[in-house]
Protein backbone atom coordinates (compact mmCIF):
# COMPACT_ATOMS: atom_id res chain seq x y z
CA UNK A 1 0.00 0.00 0.00
CA UNK A 2 2.76 2.41 1.02
CA UNK A 3 4.73 1.43 -2.07
CA UNK A 4 1.66 2.08 -4.23
CA UNK A 5 1.08 5.51 -2.69
CA UNK A 6 4.75 6.42 -3.10
CA UNK A 7 4.73 5.11 -6.65
CA UNK A 8 1.66 7.05 -7.68
CA UNK A 9 2.89 10.24 -6.00
CA UNK A 10 6.29 9.96 -7.63
CA UNK A 11 4.66 9.05 -10.90
CA UNK A 12 2.29 12.02 -10.92
CA UNK A 13 5.05 14.43 -9.90
CA UNK A 14 7.47 13.03 -12.39
CA UNK A 15 4.97 13.03 -15.22
CA UNK A 16 4.71 16.77 -14.87
CA UNK A 17 8.47 17.11 -15.32
CA UNK A 18 8.58 14.36 -17.85
CA UNK A 19 7.02 16.24 -20.67
CA UNK A 20 10.52 17.33 -21.56
CA UNK A 21 12.91 14.43 -22.03
CA UNK A 22 14.18 11.19 -20.41
CA UNK A 23 17.62 11.61 -18.96
CA UNK A 24 19.79 8.67 -19.99
CA UNK A 25 21.50 6.51 -17.39
CA UNK A 26 24.81 7.91 -16.23
CA UNK A 27 27.59 7.48 -13.67
CA UNK A 28 26.52 7.70 -10.01
CA UNK A 29 22.82 7.24 -10.68
CA UNK A 30 21.22 5.06 -8.03
CA UNK A 31 18.25 2.81 -8.54
CA UNK A 32 16.16 0.89 -6.09
CA UNK A 33 14.18 -2.17 -7.19
CA UNK A 34 11.72 -3.70 -4.73
CA UNK A 35 10.40 -6.94 -6.16
CA UNK A 36 8.15 -9.94 -5.81
CA UNK A 37 9.31 -13.31 -7.19
CA UNK A 38 7.67 -16.60 -8.00
CA UNK A 39 10.02 -19.55 -7.56
CA UNK A 40 10.11 -23.09 -8.70
CA UNK A 41 12.79 -25.56 -7.68
CA UNK A 42 14.23 -27.77 -10.40
CA UNK A 43 16.37 -30.90 -10.39
CA UNK A 44 16.53 -33.85 -8.05
CA UNK A 45 17.24 -32.25 -4.69
CA UNK A 46 15.74 -31.59 -1.29
CA UNK A 47 14.31 -28.22 -2.29
CA UNK A 48 12.37 -29.71 -5.17
CA UNK A 49 11.26 -32.80 -3.22
CA UNK A 50 10.38 -31.52 0.20
CA UNK A 51 9.34 -27.88 -0.24
CA UNK A 52 6.59 -25.90 -1.78
CA UNK A 53 8.11 -22.49 -2.52
CA UNK A 54 6.00 -19.44 -1.87
CA UNK A 55 6.30 -15.87 -3.13
CA UNK A 56 9.64 -14.24 -2.48
CA UNK A 57 10.21 -10.61 -1.63
CA UNK A 58 13.39 -8.70 -2.26
CA UNK A 59 15.04 -5.41 -2.83
CA UNK A 60 18.10 -4.44 -4.80
CA UNK A 61 20.04 -1.19 -4.66
CA UNK A 62 22.27 -0.44 -7.63
CA UNK A 63 24.84 2.17 -8.52
CA UNK A 64 25.63 3.06 -12.12
CA UNK A 65 29.34 2.97 -12.97
CA UNK A 66 28.60 3.89 -16.53
CA UNK A 67 25.44 4.41 -18.59
CA UNK A 68 25.55 0.69 -19.52
CA UNK A 69 26.87 -0.84 -16.31
CA UNK A 70 25.80 -0.96 -12.72
CA UNK A 71 26.69 -2.85 -9.59
CA UNK A 72 24.66 -3.32 -6.45
CA UNK A 73 23.48 -5.33 -3.52
CA UNK A 74 20.49 -7.57 -3.22
CA UNK A 75 18.43 -8.91 -0.37
CA UNK A 76 15.91 -11.68 -1.00
CA UNK A 77 13.56 -13.64 1.22
CA UNK A 78 11.77 -16.79 0.10
CA UNK A 79 8.93 -18.24 2.16
CA UNK A 80 8.38 -21.97 2.00
CA UNK A 81 6.04 -24.70 3.05
CA UNK A 82 7.40 -28.14 3.93
CA UNK A 83 5.65 -30.97 2.14
CA UNK A 84 7.85 -33.98 2.97
CA UNK A 85 9.53 -33.63 6.37
CA UNK A 86 10.89 -37.19 6.26
CA UNK A 87 13.28 -35.95 3.59
CA UNK A 88 14.57 -33.13 5.78
CA UNK A 89 14.28 -34.04 9.45
CA UNK A 90 11.57 -32.73 11.75
CA UNK A 91 11.43 -29.14 10.54
CA UNK A 92 8.34 -27.03 11.03
CA UNK A 93 9.19 -24.03 8.90
CA UNK A 94 11.97 -22.71 6.70
CA UNK A 95 12.73 -19.23 5.46
CA UNK A 96 15.45 -18.65 2.91
CA UNK A 97 17.38 -15.39 3.08
CA UNK A 98 19.97 -14.29 0.56
CA UNK A 99 22.24 -11.29 0.66
CA UNK A 100 24.67 -10.67 -2.14
CA UNK A 101 26.16 -8.43 -4.76
CA UNK A 102 25.40 -8.23 -8.41
CA UNK A 103 26.50 -6.55 -11.59
CA UNK A 104 24.61 -5.84 -14.79
CA UNK A 105 25.03 -4.76 -18.33
CA UNK A 106 22.26 -2.48 -19.51
CA UNK A 107 21.14 -2.44 -23.12
CA UNK A 108 18.96 0.47 -24.18
CA UNK A 109 16.26 -0.37 -26.71
CA UNK A 110 14.58 2.98 -26.46
CA UNK A 111 14.74 5.82 -23.99
CA UNK A 112 12.00 4.04 -22.05
CA UNK A 113 12.78 0.37 -22.59
CA UNK A 114 15.90 -1.35 -21.24
CA UNK A 115 17.26 -4.83 -20.92
CA UNK A 116 19.47 -5.59 -17.89
CA UNK A 117 21.62 -8.72 -18.05
CA UNK A 118 22.36 -9.48 -14.44
CA UNK A 119 24.73 -11.84 -12.62
CA UNK A 120 25.22 -12.05 -8.90
CA UNK A 121 26.76 -13.96 -6.04
CA UNK A 122 25.76 -14.06 -2.41
CA UNK A 123 25.41 -15.86 0.86
CA UNK A 124 22.21 -17.75 1.63
CA UNK A 125 20.85 -19.02 4.90
CA UNK A 126 18.09 -21.60 5.16
CA UNK A 127 16.68 -20.68 8.55
CA UNK A 128 14.69 -23.56 10.04
CA UNK A 129 12.29 -23.73 12.98
CA UNK A 130 12.49 -27.22 14.40
CA UNK A 131 9.57 -28.85 16.17
CA UNK A 132 11.46 -28.29 19.44
CA UNK A 133 11.01 -24.59 18.90
CA UNK A 134 14.73 -24.08 18.45
CA UNK A 135 16.18 -22.61 15.32
CA UNK A 136 19.07 -23.78 13.22
CA UNK A 137 20.29 -23.09 9.75
CA UNK A 138 21.89 -24.48 6.65
CA UNK A 139 24.13 -22.17 4.73
CA UNK A 140 24.93 -21.93 1.05
CA UNK A 141 26.74 -19.86 -1.53
CA UNK A 142 24.40 -18.69 -4.25
CA UNK A 143 24.97 -17.56 -7.77
CA UNK A 144 22.28 -16.22 -10.02
CA UNK A 145 21.81 -14.69 -13.39
CA UNK A 146 19.11 -13.64 -15.81
CA UNK A 147 17.54 -10.89 -17.85
CA UNK A 148 15.30 -8.12 -16.62
CA UNK A 149 13.29 -5.86 -18.88
CA UNK A 150 12.48 -2.47 -17.46
CA UNK A 151 10.17 0.21 -18.65
CA UNK A 152 10.66 3.79 -17.51
CA UNK A 153 7.38 5.54 -16.87
CA UNK A 154 9.24 8.75 -16.19
CA UNK A 155 12.64 9.96 -15.07
CA UNK A 156 12.20 8.70 -11.53
CA UNK A 157 10.00 5.69 -11.74
CA UNK A 158 9.67 2.51 -13.77
CA UNK A 159 8.56 -1.08 -13.67
CA UNK A 160 10.37 -4.28 -14.51
CA UNK A 161 9.81 -7.94 -15.29
CA UNK A 162 12.53 -10.55 -15.34
CA UNK A 163 13.49 -14.14 -14.96
CA UNK A 164 16.37 -15.71 -13.16
CA UNK A 165 18.21 -18.97 -12.70
CA UNK A 166 19.82 -19.50 -9.34
CA UNK A 167 22.01 -22.23 -7.91
CA UNK A 168 22.66 -22.67 -4.19
CA UNK A 169 25.82 -24.59 -3.33
CA UNK A 170 24.86 -26.05 0.04
CA UNK A 171 27.31 -26.50 2.91
CA UNK A 172 25.39 -29.38 4.50
CA UNK A 173 27.48 -32.26 5.84
CA UNK A 174 25.86 -35.52 4.73
CA UNK A 175 26.74 -39.11 3.92
CA UNK A 176 27.87 -39.77 0.37
CA UNK A 177 24.46 -41.27 -0.50
CA UNK A 178 22.92 -37.84 0.06
CA UNK A 179 25.69 -35.76 -1.49
CA UNK A 180 23.76 -35.02 -4.66
CA UNK A 181 20.46 -34.59 -2.88
CA UNK A 182 21.71 -31.99 -0.40
CA UNK A 183 24.69 -30.77 -2.43
CA UNK A 184 22.93 -28.02 -4.28
CA UNK A 185 19.55 -26.55 -5.06
CA UNK A 186 18.42 -24.97 -8.30
CA UNK A 187 15.69 -22.41 -8.68
CA UNK A 188 13.96 -20.70 -11.54
CA UNK A 189 12.07 -17.53 -10.87
CA UNK A 190 9.97 -14.85 -12.47
CA UNK A 191 10.46 -11.49 -10.80
CA UNK A 192 8.50 -8.29 -11.12
CA UNK A 193 8.64 -5.00 -9.32
CA UNK A 194 8.95 -1.27 -9.47
CA UNK A 195 12.06 0.79 -10.05
CA UNK A 196 12.95 4.04 -8.35
CA UNK A 197 15.64 6.07 -10.06
CA UNK A 198 17.53 9.06 -8.71
CA UNK A 199 18.68 12.14 -10.66
CA UNK B 1 22.95 2.57 46.65
CA UNK B 2 24.26 2.44 43.11
CA UNK B 3 26.15 -0.77 43.79
CA UNK B 4 22.98 -2.41 45.14
CA UNK B 5 21.12 -1.35 42.01
CA UNK B 6 23.81 -2.74 39.71
CA UNK B 7 23.84 -5.93 41.78
CA UNK B 8 20.10 -6.34 41.20
CA UNK B 9 20.59 -5.65 37.50
CA UNK B 10 23.31 -8.29 37.30
CA UNK B 11 21.12 -10.82 39.12
CA UNK B 12 18.24 -10.01 36.79
CA UNK B 13 20.43 -10.50 33.71
CA UNK B 14 21.75 -13.83 35.05
CA UNK B 15 18.19 -14.96 35.83
CA UNK B 16 17.05 -14.02 32.35
CA UNK B 17 19.98 -15.86 30.77
CA UNK B 18 19.15 -18.96 32.81
CA UNK B 19 15.51 -18.67 31.78
CA UNK B 20 16.61 -18.32 28.18
CA UNK B 21 18.71 -21.48 28.57
CA UNK B 22 15.67 -23.25 29.98
CA UNK B 23 13.54 -22.17 27.06
CA UNK B 24 15.98 -23.40 24.44
CA UNK B 25 16.57 -26.93 25.67
CA UNK B 26 18.21 -28.46 22.64
CA UNK B 27 20.54 -27.19 19.99
CA UNK B 28 20.30 -28.67 16.54
CA UNK B 29 23.52 -28.79 14.65
CA UNK B 30 23.73 -26.44 11.70
CA UNK B 31 24.62 -27.77 8.27
CA UNK B 32 24.28 -31.44 9.19
CA UNK B 33 21.97 -34.32 8.31
CA UNK B 34 22.10 -38.02 9.18
CA UNK B 35 20.79 -40.69 6.86
CA UNK B 36 19.10 -43.54 8.74
CA UNK B 37 18.40 -46.63 6.69
CA UNK B 38 17.75 -50.31 7.18
CA UNK B 39 15.50 -53.23 6.46
CA UNK B 40 13.35 -54.97 9.07
CA UNK B 41 12.79 -58.70 8.78
CA UNK B 42 11.54 -61.62 10.87
CA UNK B 43 14.00 -64.39 11.83
CA UNK B 44 12.60 -66.26 8.81
CA UNK B 45 13.59 -63.39 6.52
CA UNK B 46 10.12 -61.98 5.83
CA UNK B 47 9.89 -58.19 5.49
CA UNK B 48 8.12 -56.35 8.30
CA UNK B 49 6.03 -53.35 7.41
CA UNK B 50 5.05 -50.62 9.85
CA UNK B 51 8.14 -50.50 12.05
CA UNK B 52 8.54 -46.96 13.27
CA UNK B 53 12.10 -45.67 13.41
CA UNK B 54 12.67 -42.39 15.22
CA UNK B 55 15.71 -40.39 16.10
CA UNK B 56 15.26 -38.70 19.43
CA UNK B 57 17.27 -36.68 21.84
CA UNK B 58 17.26 -36.00 25.53
CA UNK B 59 16.32 -32.42 26.19
CA UNK B 60 18.34 -31.16 29.10
CA UNK B 61 17.19 -27.67 29.83
CA UNK B 62 17.75 -25.83 33.09
CA UNK B 63 14.18 -26.32 34.18
CA UNK B 64 12.91 -29.00 31.86
CA UNK B 65 13.84 -32.45 30.71
CA UNK B 66 12.13 -34.62 28.18
CA UNK B 67 12.46 -36.31 24.86
CA UNK B 68 11.93 -34.86 21.45
CA UNK B 69 11.74 -36.44 18.03
CA UNK B 70 14.18 -35.29 15.40
CA UNK B 71 12.81 -37.45 12.63
CA UNK B 72 10.68 -40.53 12.15
CA UNK B 73 9.57 -42.87 9.39
CA UNK B 74 7.78 -46.20 8.94
CA UNK B 75 9.16 -49.23 7.16
CA UNK B 76 7.42 -49.93 3.85
CA UNK B 77 5.99 -53.19 2.51
CA UNK B 78 9.52 -54.40 1.72
CA UNK B 79 10.58 -53.69 5.29
CA UNK B 80 12.80 -50.86 4.11
CA UNK B 81 13.13 -47.61 5.96
CA UNK B 82 15.11 -44.59 4.88
CA UNK B 83 14.90 -41.16 6.43
CA UNK B 84 16.89 -38.02 6.87
CA UNK B 85 17.40 -36.91 10.44
CA UNK B 86 18.63 -33.79 12.14
CA UNK B 87 21.47 -34.01 14.64
CA UNK B 88 21.95 -32.41 18.04
CA UNK B 89 24.92 -30.50 19.33
CA UNK B 90 25.46 -30.82 22.23
CA UNK B 91 23.34 -33.81 23.20
CA UNK B 92 22.81 -37.50 22.82
CA UNK B 93 21.08 -38.97 19.83
CA UNK B 94 18.81 -41.95 20.43
CA UNK B 95 17.44 -44.38 17.91
CA UNK B 96 14.01 -45.73 18.74
CA UNK B 97 12.61 -48.79 16.94
CA UNK B 98 9.01 -49.78 17.63
CA UNK B 99 6.36 -51.90 16.01
CA UNK B 100 3.17 -49.99 15.20
CA UNK B 101 1.09 -53.00 14.23
CA UNK B 102 -1.29 -54.49 16.79
CA UNK B 103 -1.27 -57.86 15.06
CA UNK B 104 1.78 -59.12 16.88
CA UNK B 105 4.16 -58.10 19.59
CA UNK B 106 7.66 -57.56 18.36
CA UNK B 107 10.84 -56.51 20.05
CA UNK B 108 11.43 -52.81 20.45
CA UNK B 109 14.74 -51.08 20.94
CA UNK B 110 16.00 -47.74 22.13
CA UNK B 111 19.69 -47.18 21.65
CA UNK B 112 21.27 -43.95 22.79
CA UNK B 113 24.82 -43.11 21.96
CA UNK B 114 26.67 -39.84 21.86
CA UNK B 115 28.96 -41.31 19.23
CA UNK B 116 26.02 -41.35 16.79
CA UNK B 117 26.37 -37.65 16.45
CA UNK B 118 29.44 -35.44 15.93
CA UNK B 119 31.03 -37.67 13.31
CA UNK B 120 28.39 -39.89 11.83
CA UNK B 121 26.30 -38.91 8.85
CA UNK B 122 25.05 -42.44 8.20
CA UNK B 123 23.27 -44.83 10.53
CA UNK B 124 22.92 -48.01 8.54
CA UNK B 125 20.92 -50.60 10.47
CA UNK B 126 21.48 -53.21 7.77
CA UNK B 127 19.07 -56.13 7.86
CA UNK B 128 17.54 -55.79 11.27
CA UNK B 129 15.89 -58.93 12.66
CA UNK B 130 12.95 -58.36 14.98
CA UNK B 131 11.72 -61.33 16.95
CA UNK B 132 8.26 -61.93 18.29
CA UNK B 133 7.87 -61.56 22.02
CA UNK B 134 6.84 -64.68 23.93
CA UNK B 135 5.01 -64.02 27.16
CA UNK B 136 4.22 -66.42 29.98
CA UNK B 137 2.15 -65.62 33.05
CA UNK B 138 2.78 -67.36 36.35
CA UNK B 139 -0.17 -66.81 38.65
CA UNK B 140 0.60 -67.40 42.32
CA UNK B 141 -2.15 -67.76 44.89
CA UNK B 142 -0.89 -67.37 48.42
CA UNK B 143 -2.19 -66.59 51.91
CA UNK B 144 1.03 -65.39 53.41
CA UNK B 145 4.04 -63.29 52.44
CA UNK B 146 6.17 -64.93 49.76
CA UNK B 147 9.73 -64.22 48.78
CA UNK B 148 10.56 -65.26 45.28
CA UNK B 149 13.59 -65.56 43.04
CA UNK B 150 12.92 -65.78 39.34
CA UNK B 151 15.88 -66.58 37.14
CA UNK B 152 16.33 -67.27 33.48
CA UNK B 153 19.34 -68.27 31.47
CA UNK B 154 18.20 -66.39 28.40
CA UNK B 155 19.80 -62.95 28.31
CA UNK B 156 16.78 -61.27 26.77
CA UNK B 157 14.19 -62.34 29.32
CA UNK B 158 12.18 -59.61 30.93
CA UNK B 159 10.44 -60.29 34.16
CA UNK B 160 7.55 -58.21 35.30
CA UNK B 161 4.81 -58.25 37.84
CA UNK B 162 1.09 -57.98 37.20
CA UNK B 163 0.62 -56.86 33.68
CA UNK B 164 2.22 -56.03 30.39
CA UNK B 165 2.21 -52.31 30.96
CA UNK B 166 4.48 -52.56 33.95
CA UNK B 167 7.24 -54.20 32.01
CA UNK B 168 8.71 -50.95 30.92
CA UNK B 169 8.75 -49.52 34.42
CA UNK B 170 12.09 -50.99 35.45
CA UNK B 171 15.01 -48.79 36.13
CA UNK B 172 17.16 -48.74 33.01
CA UNK B 173 20.32 -48.83 35.08
CA UNK B 174 19.29 -52.18 36.50
CA UNK B 175 19.87 -54.02 33.25
CA UNK B 176 21.57 -57.08 34.68
CA UNK B 177 18.79 -57.98 37.06
CA UNK B 178 16.15 -57.04 34.49
CA UNK B 179 17.34 -59.59 32.06
CA UNK B 180 18.51 -62.44 34.28
CA UNK B 181 17.20 -62.53 37.81
CA UNK B 182 14.54 -60.85 39.82
CA UNK B 183 14.13 -61.23 43.56
CA UNK B 184 11.26 -59.67 45.37
CA UNK B 185 8.46 -60.04 47.80
CA UNK B 186 4.77 -60.77 47.37
CA UNK B 187 2.65 -59.25 50.09
CA UNK B 188 0.00 -61.49 51.68
CA UNK B 189 -2.62 -58.76 51.24
CA UNK B 190 -2.81 -59.39 47.49
CA UNK B 191 -3.36 -63.16 47.75
CA UNK B 192 -3.06 -63.47 43.96
CA UNK B 193 0.02 -62.16 42.13
CA UNK B 194 1.08 -62.62 38.58
CA UNK B 195 4.65 -62.83 37.41
CA UNK B 196 4.94 -62.24 33.73
CA UNK B 197 7.99 -63.47 31.91
CA UNK B 198 8.65 -62.27 28.39
CA UNK B 199 11.40 -63.25 26.06
CA UNK B 200 12.15 -63.43 22.37
CA UNK B 201 13.86 -66.82 22.63
CA UNK B 202 12.54 -70.07 24.01
CA UNK B 203 13.99 -70.34 27.46
CA UNK B 204 13.74 -72.08 30.79
CA UNK B 205 12.75 -70.05 33.80
CA UNK B 206 13.48 -71.15 37.35
CA UNK B 207 11.23 -69.93 40.14
CA UNK B 208 12.00 -70.30 43.82
CA UNK B 209 9.27 -69.40 46.31
CA UNK B 210 9.77 -69.11 50.04
CA UNK B 211 6.75 -68.89 52.28
CA UNK B 212 7.58 -69.06 55.96
CA UNK B 213 9.92 -72.00 56.37
CA UNK B 214 8.68 -73.74 53.26
CA UNK B 215 10.62 -73.47 50.02
CA UNK B 216 9.31 -74.46 46.58
CA UNK B 217 11.17 -74.68 43.31
CA UNK B 218 9.56 -74.67 39.85
CA UNK B 219 10.83 -74.83 36.30
CA UNK B 220 8.92 -73.43 33.33
CA UNK B 221 9.50 -73.56 29.63
CA UNK B 222 8.75 -70.22 28.05
CA UNK B 223 8.20 -71.20 24.47
CA UNK B 224 4.74 -70.17 23.38
CA UNK B 225 2.93 -66.87 23.17
CA UNK B 226 0.64 -66.07 26.09
CA UNK B 227 1.10 -69.32 28.03
CA UNK B 228 -0.09 -69.37 31.61
CA UNK B 229 0.80 -71.40 34.73
CA UNK B 230 -0.88 -71.36 38.11
CA UNK B 231 0.63 -72.13 41.51
CA UNK B 232 -1.42 -72.59 44.69
CA UNK B 233 0.62 -72.33 47.86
Amino acid sequence: MIVLIICSTVSVKAQEQDRTKFSPHHFNRIQLDPELSLFTAIGDNFLKDAYDLKIGTGITASFYLHKNWYIGTRFLNINTQITRPENLGDIKKTNIFTFGVHGAYVYEFTERLYLDLIAGIGSTGYYHDSKFGTNFRDSATSIWGGPKISYRINNFFGIFLGSEFRRDFMNIEVSEQLDDYFGNANLLSIRAGVRFITH
Amino acid sequence: MNSIKSGYTCALIVAMLLLLQACTPVSIENNKRILVQGKFVTPEGAAIQGIRVSTKTDIKGFLSRGQGTLSEALSDENGDVSMVSLDVDPGILCLDIKNTSNERRLQSFTVCDSSFSRKETLLDLGEFVLKEIIGTSIIIRHNSDVYYTLRSEAPSVRIGIEDWNELSSYDDLDLASKYTTRESFLNSENQVDTLRVTTTNNSTVYLKLQSGLEEYTYEFEVNEIDASYEIDL
